[in-house]
């Protein structure tokens, strides 16, 4: 008995030492909570945070919730346990997610939320997201322009949980059901995926083989179908999506894929790591909560000069 | 005393147990939630109403900047021109506007017709387009108004719709209002807004400027 209590004590003061050494060391713990990172989007927004993060002195933890909202609740327990300074979110469902940023807000700790706006106001310490209505306006205007104005399409959704996938869908038309001439013939969702968007792309062309032009609401899911048609004999249908990856500058770079939005993820990472170190500093926040960031188009003229969801520096001519 | 510690610790687990399990679940009422979005659907026709009169046309006739002195501006160098703009969270250049000039030429092939402008006052090298309609791109009305907000909505989509909507109004009655490819070589007069979008972008195009209409007039 007294021995394991001496062992007990003997462990507690090792961890506390530990503890004490590295908050010593860095200016804190940041939490960086995303999706799946199998999703390169979801990637490079969690690097890049880590990456200012620990360029700002902080030490950091990436994990990912998996869009599933009990789980990015076990995630900001554990945050709040681990005296987190800040976390950076990319959530797990607007109405779902208030909860959990409440539970950190209450033990102290400001939630700068990147990418996905949640439901209500007053409890994250920001909301910096891309303009997904904005982004998905534009790119169904440059779709429209190539589209000639007339012709059939089909759309295909993301996940239908998630709220970016309806604002795009509705962004996109906003503006084409502007042009009468313009005629959806099938849309469904491909759940952000890139197999499931080959496989109904698919099935959608035996019933729609001279379709004009597929929008998709993310670039995972342009890449599937473009797949397809090209499969298909189909390459020249115009194939647009949304994001910015690299996948798809390449393939637009390669004549493929027509044009995509692309994300400010650079930009909204680098953000909330500098607004979470800013009140960390100061005590008082640098911005107004609801932060929206405009998304870029690019097509042909200019996928040259992009990677990684950013310009690339000095690259100012795709000639 | 070994069987008193056994049972100590299994109560400790317990508790732990029921204390993590009870943090694990949350109820959502989706049903609930449909409800209340529904019953707060946004009317964009009765926001553009509530300001088109009683601030927006007045922002562009009364508080707006000789288009020229602006070109003459960016025409030195973007910062130059920062004191005339409103400068977005995403850092683009929102300019409200109001200047004379000639139509050069007119392109109302795509229903984003577009007219050339030869403005008065200016020789600078910046090429001026009028957006005509019907169809109205972008965000440069609202955003140049200098009072519609991304804030004072609940979301991305109604600040968006704000801006389709008032640009779906210009575009009509812009579009509507003369035969356009009769108006080349006449003078008009018109005050509206342009962007010049800077943040991620690898060339800021300061050759052209595109002004989003609030209203034109054609000149005696």
């Amino acid at each position: 008995m007294k021995k394991s209590l001496i062992l007990v004590v003997v462990l507690a003061l090792v961890l506390g030492t530990v503890a004490a050494v590295s908050a010593a060391e860095s200016k804190g713990l940041i939490y960086v909570i995303t999706p799946s990172h199998a999703n390169p989007f979801f990637g490079a927004e969690a690097e890049i945070a880590v990456a200012r993060a620990e360029e700002l002195g902080y030490t950091t933890k990436s994990v990912s919730h998996d869009d599933d909202a009990n789980k990015q609740m076990e995630l900001f327990e554990t945050a709040i346990a681990e005296g987190a300074v800040a976390i950076i979110l990319d959530n797990a469902g607007a109405d779902a997610t208030v909860s959990a940023v409440q539970k950190a807000k209450d033990a102290g700790i400001p939630t700068f939320l990147i990418d996905r706006e949640i439901s209500e106001e007053g409890i994250a310490a920001a909301q910096i997201v891309s303009n997904n209505y904005q982004g998905a306006s534009m790119v169904a205007e440059y779709f429209v322009e190539l589209m000639g104005e007339e012709g059939t399409y089909i759309e295909l959704t993301g996940r239908d949980t998630d709220t970016n996938a309806h604002v795009r869908s509705q962004g996109f038309h906003d503006v084409i059901d502007e042009y009468e001439d313009m005629e959806m013939i099938a849309q469904d969702t491909a759940n952000w995926d890139q197999n499931e968007a080959f496989a109904k792309m698919e099935t959608m062309l035996q019933s729609h083989p001279d379709v004009k032009g597929v929008i998709c609401g993310n670039d995972t899911m342009a890449l599937g179908a473009h797949a397809a048609l090209v499969a298909a004999g189909k390459g020249d249908v115009i194939v647009m999506g949304f994001d910015g990856s690299d996948d798809v500058i390449q393939s637009i770079r390669d004549g493929g894929i027509k044009a995509t939005g692309l994300q400010p993820v650079a930009t909204i990472s680098i953000a909330a790591v500098d607004q979470a170190d800013y009140y960390l500093t100061n005590g008082e926040f640098e911005k107004e909560e609801k932060q929206s960031i405009d998304c870029v188009l690019i097509n042909a003229e200019n996928a040259c000069m992009y990677e990684k969801f950013a310009p690339i520096e000095g690259v100012t001519s795709c000639e | 005393m070994g069987k008193k510690i056994k049972w100590i610790i299994w109560l400790v687990v317990i508790i732990a147990f029921l204390a993590w399990g009870s943090t694990q679940f949350t109820v959502v009422n989706t049903q609930e939630q449909a409800a209340v979005v529904e019953s707060e659907k946004f009317d964009r026709v009765a926001f553009v109403d509530s300001i088109w009169d009683s601030k927006l046309l007045p922002a562009v006739q009364e508080d707006s900047i000789d288009l020229a002195v602006v070109l003459d501006a960016i025409g030195e160098n973007l910062e130059k021109s920062a004191e005339f703009a409103k400068i977005s969270v995403s850092g683009a250049y929102n300019y409200r506007v109001r200047g004379t000039g000639t139509v050069e030429s007119v392109d109302v092939s795509s229903k984003n017709g577009v007219a050339t402008i030869q403005l008065d006052h200016y020789d600078g090298n910046i090429q001026v387009f009028l957006n005509i309609g019907p169809k109205i791109s972008g965000e440069s009305i609202r955003d140049g108004s200098g009072f519609i907000e991304f804030g004072d909505f609940k979301d991305q989509t109604e600040y968006g719709q704000v801006s389709k909507e008032i640009n779906k109004r210009v575009g009509d009655t812009v579009f509507n209002q003369f035969n356009w490819p009769e108006m080349v070589g006449k003078k008009i007069s018109f005050g509206g807004m342009f962007t010049i979008l800077t943040t991620n972008q690898t060339k800021i195009n300061l050759d052209t400027v595109t002004i989003s209409p609030v209203y034109v007039e054609e000149e005696e």
